[in-house]
């Protein structure tokens, strides 16, 4: 077995009092979708937002592709190959289509151009609407902006927060078609997601956050949906 | 008519210096929600540059881009020294910081150089008036609108068109997620004070060139000035500092030549208590966003 891309060990996150993750381990290896799911309050977002960067854990240690990960500094996560497709999409609303998409791009020139039409060909949606202001756009095509963004950059993972959140059954369905294909290219992905039925059909793995901690975790196709439904409602500890 | 005309030139004019002054101040609120109260000393910097550049013999045009430089090195300096080491600080905290910063500096221009003014020698070309039909225009009004014009145009130019300009619009929009794509928070905000202190450094020139003098507390009207065209254009907004800038300009200059004579002392309350009647109307200024606030 590969050295995993993503270690988490035994990190713990505290805001003030309120710890929101406690222990927590989790592993992701190149080429995998692994899904972490959990009810709200759970301490998913945190754990994405821990890996990319953006919280400094009170204890444990996060190693991408086997450094240490820089807490507190996302941009240098970032250009170690690994982007973050935030909760609520986090697109920049008032710029254009392909201004957010330069955003993700760490080049210029003739790479960028490339970039940028490669992007248009996936999205066909977005080269139609490069000059539109983002915030313009719709949920789906938000998200898909989201997504394009973090592309520009060729990374090694994605972590997707809550990518299904507020769109349409038909807009999600096209969203899960696509990580699956982007496994497919090699890129690596950790989805976190509320609808956990639709999470383990795509998934390699799983891991069941409740209360900052990992309750289960396994082979997706191996967990009982009716173990996790039990820690969504708060009938088993 | 034509000396409604002259004054909206002399509106223009002034109006301008401030647009360029406000702009300065409100790109660094909009990228790191700091409002710079130390930003009034960047002009008094400029201004003791250029007194000591011209006493020792350079020229004016030399002295005025040396001021130009040592604002922006100074700005920059004021980002290293204070607001970085301060960056997890709250708004209050930086918002004491940055008068705390304004006033070691005046005690230092007091005690290193002279509570007194200096004078500064301006070149006869400045003090020319141009005659247009009725109309009689100073050479000073013509640059200073063409120089901060200019100064605007490439500031947007900038902003629109190069990639350190579209990282700083969207560090503006929301700094972390503009971190999550690879771009260093540290160089966007050590950019973003050095062109903010550029153009406190013009608008020092502009200033400069319209007194002729500089005091420890020279800084003390434009900063205040410049709170409240970002105030009055909307908080975060550059456009709405611009804008701001100018039409207090406009406001000051046409208080001044149509109140009568035994009002014009209070010209000034006059104009602050107009803009209050126009926030009390929008809370947001000219340009800025509403905010929702869910209780």
């Amino acid at each position: 077995m590969s050295e995993p891309l993503i270690r988490v060990a035994g990190v713990t996150v505290r805001y003030g009092a309120v710890t929101a993750l406690r222990d927590v381990s989790i592993e992701v290896n190149p080429g995998e979708i692994v899904a972490v799911l959990g009810p709200n309050g759970a301490g998913k977002s945190t754990l994405m937002r821990t890996i990319a960067g953006v919280h400094k854990p009170t204890a444990g240690q996060v190693h991408l592709a086997g450094a240490p990960v820089e807490s507190g500094s996302p941009e240098r996560v970032a250009r170690r190959g690994l982007r973050l497709v935030p909760e609520g999409r986090q697109i920049f609303g008032p710029m254009t289509v392909e201004e957010n998409l330069r955003m993700g791009s760490p080049d210029s020139g003739a790479a960028l151009h490339d970039q940028l039409d490669r992007a248009y060909e996936r999205f066909p949606i977005l080269g139609e609407r490069r000059r539109q202001a983002a915030g313009t756009l719709s949920g789906g095509e938000q998200q898909m902006l989201a997504i394009a963004r973090a592309l520009m950059a060729a990374p090694r993972v994605i972590l997707y927060d809550e990518p299904s959140l507020g769109l349409a059954p038909r807009i999600v369905d096209q969203i899960f078609e696509l990580i699956v294909g982007l496994r497919d290219e090699g890129v690596t992905s950790v989805v976190v997601e509320q609808n956990a039925r639709r999470a383990l059909a795509m998934s390699d793995r799983a891991y069941l956050l409740a209360a900052g901690s990992v309750k289960a975790s396994g082979r997706s196709a191996e967990m009982a949906e009716s173990d996790i439904a039990g820690h969504y409602f708060g009938t088993q500890r | 008519m034509s000396q409604f005309l002259q004054q909206l030139l002399n509106g223009l004019s002034l109006g301008s210096i401030y647009a360029v002054l406000s702009l300065g101040l409100a790109m660094i609120y909009g990228t790191l929600g700091i409002l710079n109260f130390a930003y009034g000393e960047l002009i008094t910097i400029t201004g003791y540059t250029m007194y000591f550049a011209t006493q020792a013999g350079l020229s004016f045009a030399a002295a005025a881009a040396l001021g130009a430089i040592a604002a922006a090195v100074a700005s920059v300096l004021m980002q290293q020294l204070v607001f970085r080491p301060l960056q997890r600080a709250g708004f209050v905290t930086l918002l004491f910081a940055s008068f705390a910063l304004s006033e070691v500096l005046q005690g230092v221009f007091r005690q290193a150089v002279s509570p007194r003014a200096k004078g500064i020698p301006l070149p006869d070309a400045l003090s020319n008036t141009i005659v247009l039909g009725t109309l009689r225009i100073s050479t000073l009004t013509i640059i200073t609108f063409v120089v901060a014009i200019v100064a605007l145009a490439v500031f947007a130019v900038f902003m629109r068109r190069s990639r350190a300009g579209l990282h700083m619009r969207a560090a503006a929009l929301d700094l972390t997620t503009t971190r999550l794509q690879g771009v260093s928070a540290g160089r966007v905000i050590l950019l973003a004070f050095a062109l903010s202190g550029t153009l406190a450094g013009i608008a020092g020139v502009l200033w400069i060139s319209r007194t002729a003098t500089v005091t420890p507390s020279t800084g003390a009207t434009p900063i205040l000035v410049g709170f409240i065209a970002v105030v009055l254009g909307g908080l975060g907004s550059t456009v709405g500092a611009v804008v701001g800038g100018f039409a207090f300009g406009l406001l000051e200059v046409f208080l001044e030549a149509y109140l009568p004579l035994g009002v014009v002392p209070f010209q000034f309350a006059i104009a602050l208590v107009a803009i209050s009647v126009l926030l009390y109307v929008r809370p947001e200024g000219l340009f800025g966003k509403a905010v929702e606030v869910k209780v």
